[in-house]
């Protein structure tokens, strides 16, 4: 199909100017993370020109060259050169911690799934993460001296294959036992956690766009996986925003009403786990839920 | 102090002595933690993969393993007809079923938690408690178990008999049998569970050369695992266990294990040492299930021990380890497991053509050690009408047992310094085994008393 983009480009712009670079903590742990990644920190600019060229996110899932060309892709800047490039040059704690909640968007939409008793239909989502996400991680897990969880996240998806309740369960609690370390020690790393968690929620809203984009054909849903990775990415993504809205709400009341007020908008496009026959809202206008979203919280720090 | 012990079967006595009442106690005491102790530069040596299927072990033969898989999938077996034995051993989840206990027919938890199957070909017993002696034996218990299977063999025979396309398997498995019986069932069942040998790990290729198969904290992991940890003690060999029954200070749930198998207070809540082999795929941990991650067994380990009277000898009495040791120790354990879910092999492994132990040749002797949990020597020659005289000379406790319809024959428990004298009034071939530590083994042969005399039996 081919995507419209329009958009992304003044509230990228916005969080630009306001948000970005996340400074690397004085604590040990961001110190790892940015070590780890290898990347040139130099999100600022590489955000402004997104906003001024107008192009959508490059660095998440479902970018346009993919979408136009079908190929299939992993979240967070796999799938073309473009997208993989501007993920690098993002700030690198926040690329680790984007793509960690890319997993528990992956699990969360996954385990919706399996409640719903569609237990093949989960499986795709508890693949991705050892597919498309892990090997991004891992570096940066072992120098932050965090736990590895491959190996959990391998044994989960064999509990989806084998479609067994009880060892889904304990084996869903083994993966996010090793997870919640990591929440733990990113906060401990980073002074300003609230601002930094607001701006991760916005990297994965962003990667949910790629997603949802890359999942309508001709007007229809034409790849379900997609539309419930960019939903779960959503819900995620709003869970890290609750996680931190006792401190949103005190610090910027207005910003923190109106998030709400246009997530409500742009969870209208996912009105259930399986797509509806025909899209709520199409790619663009998701991705102006989401600019909306950006603009909301563009005075966050 | 001595004691009287009765052989039964052809009613001869015995006489166990039993001595130094004190000396476990200072065996104990003499046990200390050597912390830092490196492991020896070719421990890893111990933990080489054999080339193959135990000697003297049959050939696997491929019909037979099929048909072993396809019944092992085949739900005929189980009362209703609903369960398999893969229902819970389940290939996808490297043969467990993930859950700490899975539910019986009455809704409640099992007693204890689904083992894996990888590697049971050098199994001395099977179960957690070690009451079957095969893999035959094994694949009835579960069938016939009313909170299981709830079947019967027999049953389970007719439905099978009843399907043409089941005869022709069985058929081709044993083409010199003419019906469907229990017995091939249970030979096709164990064939099929012989053949699933582990996958060659990281920690394999580390074993035969490799030094980059393992990073720096697995190989930390390693000298912790063979040195201060002391887990060798129980978790020794290839396959990481000495399958022997240990109580490791869980908690008590009342399962006595070995302990009611064997009728025999000393071994009480003593489970069989789980091989460590693709541990990684087989959470939850321990015979109850009870331990949901590695870092919780080795926590488990490292402060978690009930003490109580049976508590192993093997346990370490004090195991403190820093947070980065019970990471490497963790690493290490991760190392033991493939990197994939593991799968059965593509093609059936053959056997060993001989193994040491059969090579070493009979002495003349009638004391035997029991030390390292070993019998020594491992084969001896007695004239008939001689007794063995059977001494403890380990700080674990170990029992003495002959299953022979010729001579049966139990010790109660032997604890450190404790014999056991057995006569032998007949010539024959007798194997004895520690009940606790069924891969000792001693093979004893009783010669004619004339035929002995020409080499003379060493005092």
């Amino acid at each position: 199909m081919k995507t419209r983009k329009l958009w992304l480009g003044l509230g990228a712009a916005a969080l630009s100017s306001t948000m970005t670079p996340v400074a690397p903590q004085a604590a040990s742990s961001a110190t790892a993370i940015d070590a780890a990644a290898q990347a040139s920190r130099c999100p600022a600019p590489a955000r402004m020109q997104l906003a001024e060229n107008t192009q959508p996110p490059a660095h998440s899932h479902g970018t346009p060259e993919k979408a136009a060309s079908g190929a299939e892709g992993g979240e967070g800047g796999e799938g073309s050169p473009a997208a993989a490039d501007a993920d690098a040059r993002l700030e690198p704690s926040l690329r680790f911690y984007r793509d960690i909640q890319l997993v528990r968007g992956h699990l969360l939409v996954g385990d919706e799934l399996i409640k719903a008793g569609r237990w093949a239909d989960a499986l795709p989502h508890f693949l991705h993460p050892v597919e498309e996400l892990y090997d991004k991680l891992a570096p940066v897990l072992k120098d932050m001296k965090l736990k590895p969880f491959l190996a959990q996240l391998k044994s989960l998806a064999q509990t989806v294959k084998a479609k067994n309740q009880g060892a889904y369960e304990a084996a869903l609690t083994a993966v996010e036992g090793r997870l919640d370390p990591v929440d733990a020690s990113m906060k401990a790393a980073k002074k300003d956690w609230m601002p930094f968690a607001v701006e991760t929620a916005l990297e994965t809203f962003r990667s949910s766009y790629g997603e949802y984009s890359e999942s309508i054909e001709g007007g229809k849903f034409a790849k379900a996986v997609e539309y419930q990775d960019s939903r779960g990415f959503v819900w995620q993504a709003e869970r890290l925003i609750a996680s931190v809205a006792g401190e949103l709400d005190a610090k910027h009341p207005e910003a923190a009403q109106k998030l709400r007020a246009e997530l409500a908008v742009l969870k209208t496009a996912w009105p259930a786990v399986l797509p509806p026959a025909a899209p709520v809202l199409d790619a663009s206008q998701v991705a102006g839920a989401i600019s909306k979203i950006e603009l909301a919280l563009g005075n966050v720090k | 102090m001595n004691l009287s012990v009765t052989a039964s079967g052809l009613g001869l006595a015995a006489l166990a002595a039993w001595l130094l009442a004190g000396a476990l106690a200072a065996g104990d005491a003499g046990q200390s933690l050597d912390a830092g102790n490196a492991p020896p530069a070719d421990a890893r040596a111990a933990f080489a993969r054999p080339e193959g299927l135990p000697a003297g072990a049959a050939p696997l033969s491929p019909a037979v393993v099929d048909l072993g898989r396809l019944l092992f999938n085949d739900t005929r077996l189980s009362g209703d007809g609903t369960l398999a034995c893969a229902s819970c051993h389940q290939a996808q989840l490297a043969f467990t079923d993930g859950q700490a206990l899975h539910a019986g027919r009455n809704g409640k938890p099992l007693a204890r938690h689904t083992p894996h199957l990888w590697n049971l070909a050098w199994s001395e017993t099977l179960f957690w408690d070690g009451r079957a002696k095969s893999l035959e034996a094994q694949a009835r218990g579960p069938v016939e178990n009313p909170q299981e299977m709830a079947g019967s063999m027999a049953t389970a025979v007719l439905r099978l008999k009843a399907d043409p396309a089941m005869v022709a398997s069985f058929a081709r498995a044993f083409p010199g049998r003419t019906a469907v019986d229990e017995i091939s069932v249970t030979e096709a069942i164990g064939a099929f569970e012989r053949g699933l040998v582990s996958p060659i790990t990281r920690f394999d290729r580390w074993v035969t050369g490799d030094e980059t198969a393992l990073d720096r904290d697995e190989k930390a992991g390693f000298a912790l695992f063979t040195g201060k940890a002391q887990c060798t003690a129980c978790h020794s060999s290839w396959r990481f266990t000495d399958e022997a029954f240990h109580d490791i200070g869980l908690p008590d749930t009342g399962d006595l294990g070995r302990g009611a198998q064997l009728q025999l207070p000393a071994a009480n809540h003593g489970f069989k040492t789980p091989s460590l082999r693709e541990l990684a795929w087989t959470a939850p941990y321990m015979h109850d299930g009870s331990l949901p991650t590695l870092e919780a067994v080795i926590e488990h380990y490292a402060g978690g021990v009930a003490r109580r009277p049976t508590l192993s000898k093997d346990m370490p009495p004090v195991l403190a380890l820093t947070a980065e040791e019970r990471q490497q120790l963790v690493a290490f354990l991760g190392a033991l497991s493939s990197e994939e879910p593991p799968r059965p092999p593509q093609t059936l492994p053959k056997v060993e053509l001989s193994s040491p132990d059969a090579q070493t040749a009979p002495v003349a002797a009638t004391t035997i050690s029991q030390k390292d949990k070993r019998f020594t020597p491992g084969r001896v020659k007695i004239a008939a009408g001689q007794s063995l005289t059977i001494v403890n000379d380990d700080k674990r406790t170990h029992n003495v047992r002959i299953d022979d319809p010729r001579l049966t024959f139990t010790s109660n428990a032997q604890e450190a310094g404790d014999s056991v004298v057995i006569a032998f009034p007949e010539p024959g071939r007798f194997g004895i085994i520690c009940s606790i530590h069924p891969a000792m083994k001693l093979d004893v042969t009783v010669e004619r008393q004339q035929s002995l005399l020409q080499h003379g039996p060493k005092p």
